[in-house]
């Protein structure tokens, strides 16, 4: 199977421009009909389009091959699915009769389907232990190996570290691309993890969740000990997916030394342009009374 | 001795000027792309308090519109103190709004310390800057404007790395702190700002009270010398309104061509930039290659307004400049109009400069037409009345470009929308300033056999020296104060003396 062509698009708008919501279907029909799935858009070596429709049963991956390319995809499967992997050929390719094995690991998989350039394997995840790397092996004139790692979704957050300020709240956004089941937050202990328990201590620590795959973590009344890592941690029926924050706790004294040494240079400024006026002004006077005098 | 003192001195082109163009330089700079900078914070901002997006925005578009909807008061305060001290209450102003806005517990705090207090700062920066510039320049003026517009680029480009760090450093509270601090700044470009010249609305104030009491003096009991002291008074009052903000200019025919024209231009100036980087993903570009896009256009808009400040200002386009700027939009237009057709990323580089281009070259055309046509003692006012006529429209652009994205799915419609607009602007500028530019050679030729007629009128007079002559004419007595009218009259005018 190949990447269907056409692919058609319907468009629901929305108020704002962004985000844009729309609903792709592709031949098939689309799981959710009233819930809008997410397109995303990869752009690989040859600017080829991928597919990834959310909460579809079917998940698509067509490959081109390059010549002396290394390729590598990673498949985001939030819940259980029969996922179709292919490998394909080039048609401008110069490789002749191509050997194409799928391996997962040292285990060989055979083929669902093949075509004169497109080899197909059918892989189905139940359960954790189903997902990992595979590879298809593509032997001619040369040797290409494309890997397709299976996983779950990855989570979003911020890289750089979080700055907040001694007595203010830190608030650290954690999001997903797909709803998970469930949302922990953990904070670090020397080197343990130790799940934060929000019933227990409501008034430093609070968990909201605006929309199902975001999940928000506040920390009220800081000190400099809450500066450290925390992790944000998300169920899928497959798995559990982590995110790692960093706090920083600064006290007020940190901006405040730019911002005293910026003010101090603007009243330096400031003063020798006043005196430098006054200087010319007395100078200019004694010439206007002078020539007033005169003229 | 007091008449000759009153008559406003001539422009230095030069000397402390430049120095006041560095101060316009910096000022404008801020004022223009600081509201642009903040745009890296929103983010986060967003985040900490838990608000949707749009009512982030809402802090850019409070700033926006108070900057330019503070216009008139802007120009009211300059013409009663001068441009220097607003210039130094707005950057304290500024200051005093951001670092205020560091310790901002809710959005809406942030809507007026951000939005309100800080936006009209920015204001009591701007307008006082461009004024500045036109009283110190005039042989060279265009080349100032493009110099001191150049500020905007110029500060754009060292704003957004440096609230970048500022940011990734001392957090979005921290870098409010810094940059109100770096916003007073903006206090020691104003203090740069030294008047120059009583300027020419108080001159004729002076020179009428001059005239009074000339006649005064020769109050003879003679009817229609009474009649005239009466008109005089009536017209003080009206004039002490004009003072503070010169509302005449709406019978001012050059003014309004080029209000109508601007605000037109306006619906579609600013959304293609807002929209840019959005369109560039949309095609599929990634996200630093998107960016990288608004820096071509920061670059070329750099370069661009100093250049075509030199080329205003040289001998054959000095005297047709509106012509210029009217070429300027609709090359503008033509951009956006053409853009669709770039779908590539060397396309849309393409597109990015001509548009840098274009953009600069009305940007820094953008005071200087108005100086020419109402002259520098009128500007003050008119600048504060176009800008909160432009107000409307700026803030009206993007919203409207973005509902027809939102509604046709498509960017194209929103480039031919704002391509259509300024076409249609820099049109009408075109043909208007054409019937302008005639009518205002009539009047001059008018004026020139007027003054003829005059003199000889006059020579006739000096010989009879009769009062009771029931004459159209003003009397001898009143030359003087007719020239210095006239004088007054020319300068207005702002006829080009290249």
């Amino acid at each position: 199977m190949s990447l269907p062509d056409p692919v058609k698009f319907t468009f629901s708008g929305s108020g704002a421009v962004t985000p844009v919501r729309l609903c792709c279907c592709i031949g098939m029909t689309c799981i959710t009909k009233s819930a809008s799935c997410t397109l995303k858009l990869h752009f690989l070596l040859e600017r080829m389009a991928h597919l990834e429709l959310k909460k579809c049963i079917f998940l698509l991956n067509v490959f081109k091959l390059l010549i002396g390319a290394s390729l590598e995809k990673n498949v985001s499967l939030p819940s259980p699915a029969k996922v179709n992997l292919t490998c394909k050929l080039d048609e401008h390719s110069h490789l002749k009769n191509p050997q194409v094995t799928w391996k997962r690991g040292s285990q060989t998989i055979s083929h669902t389907s093949k075509s004169h350039n497109s080899w197909t394997i059918q892989v189905t995840v139940s359960d954790s232990s189903h997902l990992g790397s595979y590879v298809c092996i593509l032997k001619a004139e040369k040797e290409i190996s494309a890997t397709f790692n299976l996983q779950v979704p990855k989570l979003q957050g911020k890289d750089k570290p979080v700055i907040t300020y001694e007595r203010d709240r830190a608030v650290m956004v954690c999001k997903s691309d797909y709803d998970p089941k469930g949302w922990t937050w953990y904070m670090t202990n020397g080197t343990e993890l130790v799940p934060i328990d929000r019933i227990l201590r409501s008034d430093k620590f609070q968990i909201k969740s605006p929309s199902p795959n975001v999940n928000r973590l506040e920390i009220l009344k800081l000190t400099k000990e809450d500066g450290g890592v925390y992790w944000c941690e998300a169920a899928f029926e497959l798995g559990n997916s982590l995110y790692k924050f960093e706090l920083k706790v600064l006290s007020i004294a940190a901006p405040l030394k730019p911002f005293i040494a910026i003010v101090a240079e603007v009243a330096i400024l400031f003063t020798t342009i006043v005196l430098y006026e006054i200087y010319s002004k007395k100078k200019g006077k004694g010439e206007f009374w002078w020539g007033f005098l005169v003229g | 001795m007091a008449a000759e003192a009153g008559r406003a001195p001539e422009p230095p082109d030069g000397g402390w000027g430049w120095v006041v163009l560095f101060g316009a330089f910096v000022s404008i700079g801020f004022a223009y792309a600081f509201p642009k900078g903040l745009a890296i914070f929103f983010k986060e901002i967003q985040d900490f308090f838990g608000t949707s997006y749009s009512e982030i925005a809402w802090v850019s578009s409070i700033m926006l519109a108070t900057t330019y909807g503070a216009g008139p008061i802007s120009s009211i305060l300059v013409n009663r103190y001068g441009s220097r001290p607003v210039v130094m209450f707005g950057g304290l102003l500024c200051g005093v709004g951001m670092i205020s806005a560091a310790f901002c517990t809710s959005i809406l705090q942030l809507y007026i310390c951000v939005g309100f207090i800080t936006g009209f700062g920015l204001a009591l920066n701007l307008q006082p800057s461009v004024i500045i510039v036109g009283k110190y320049f005039l042989k060279r003026r265009p080349i100032a404007n493009g110099l001191a517009m150049a500020g905007s680029p110029v500060m754009l480009c060292t704003l957004a790395p440096l609230n970048q760090f500022l940011f990734d450093n001392f957090g979005w509270r921290g870098s409010f702190l810094i940059l109100g601090a770096i916003l007073l700044n903006c206090c020691v470009a104003g203090a740069l700002f030294r008047p120059i010249g009583p300027g020419t609305a108080p001159v004729k104030t002076q020179v009428n009270e001059e005239g009074k009491d000339a006649l005064k003096g020769k109050i003879t009991e003679d009817g229609p010398m009474e009649k005239k002291i009466e008109e005089e008074e009536e017209k003080d009052c009206f004039e002490k309104v004009n003072q503070y903000l010169d509302f005449s200019l709406f019978k001012h025919r050059g003014f309004l061509i080029y209000l109508i024209g601007n605000v037109l231009m306006f619906l579609g100036f600013f959304a293609p930039i807002v929209f840019l980087a959005p369109y560039a993903k949309h095609t599929g570009i990634d996200e630093y290659s998107a960016a990288f896009l608004l820096s071509i256009l920061a670059i070329v808009d750099m370069v661009a307004r100093p250049a075509t400040g030199i080329i205003a200002n040289s001998r054959w386009v000095r005297p047709r400049i509106q012509y210029f700027f009217s070429f300027a939009i609709a090359f503008n237009g033509a951009c956006h109009l053409l853009c669709p057709l770039a779908s590539s990323y060397t396309g849309l580089i393409v597109y990015s400069s001509f548009f840098g281009l274009a953009f600069g070259m009305v940007c820094a055309m953008l005071f200087e037409t108005l100086m020419d046509l109402v002259g520098a003692a009128r500007f003050t006012s008119a600048v504060g009345l176009v800008t909160i006529a432009e107000c409307c429209t700026i803030l009206l652009g993007p919203p409207i470009g973005g509902i027809l994205i939102d509604t046709f799915g498509d960017y194209k419609y929103m480039f031919i929308k704002c391509g259509a607009v300024m076409v249609l602007a820099g049109t009408f500028l075109f043909i208007m300033n054409y019937y302008n530019y005639r009518m205002l050679a009539k009047e001059e030729k008018e004026r020139k056999t007027k003054e003829e007629d005059l003199k000889s009128l006059r020579t006739e007079n000096e010989g009879k020296k009769n009062w009771n002559k029931d004459s159209t004419e003003d009397g001898p007595e009143l030359e003087p104060l007719r020239e210095n009218g006239e004088g007054v009259k020319k300068e207005m005018n702002g006829t080009n003396e290249v």
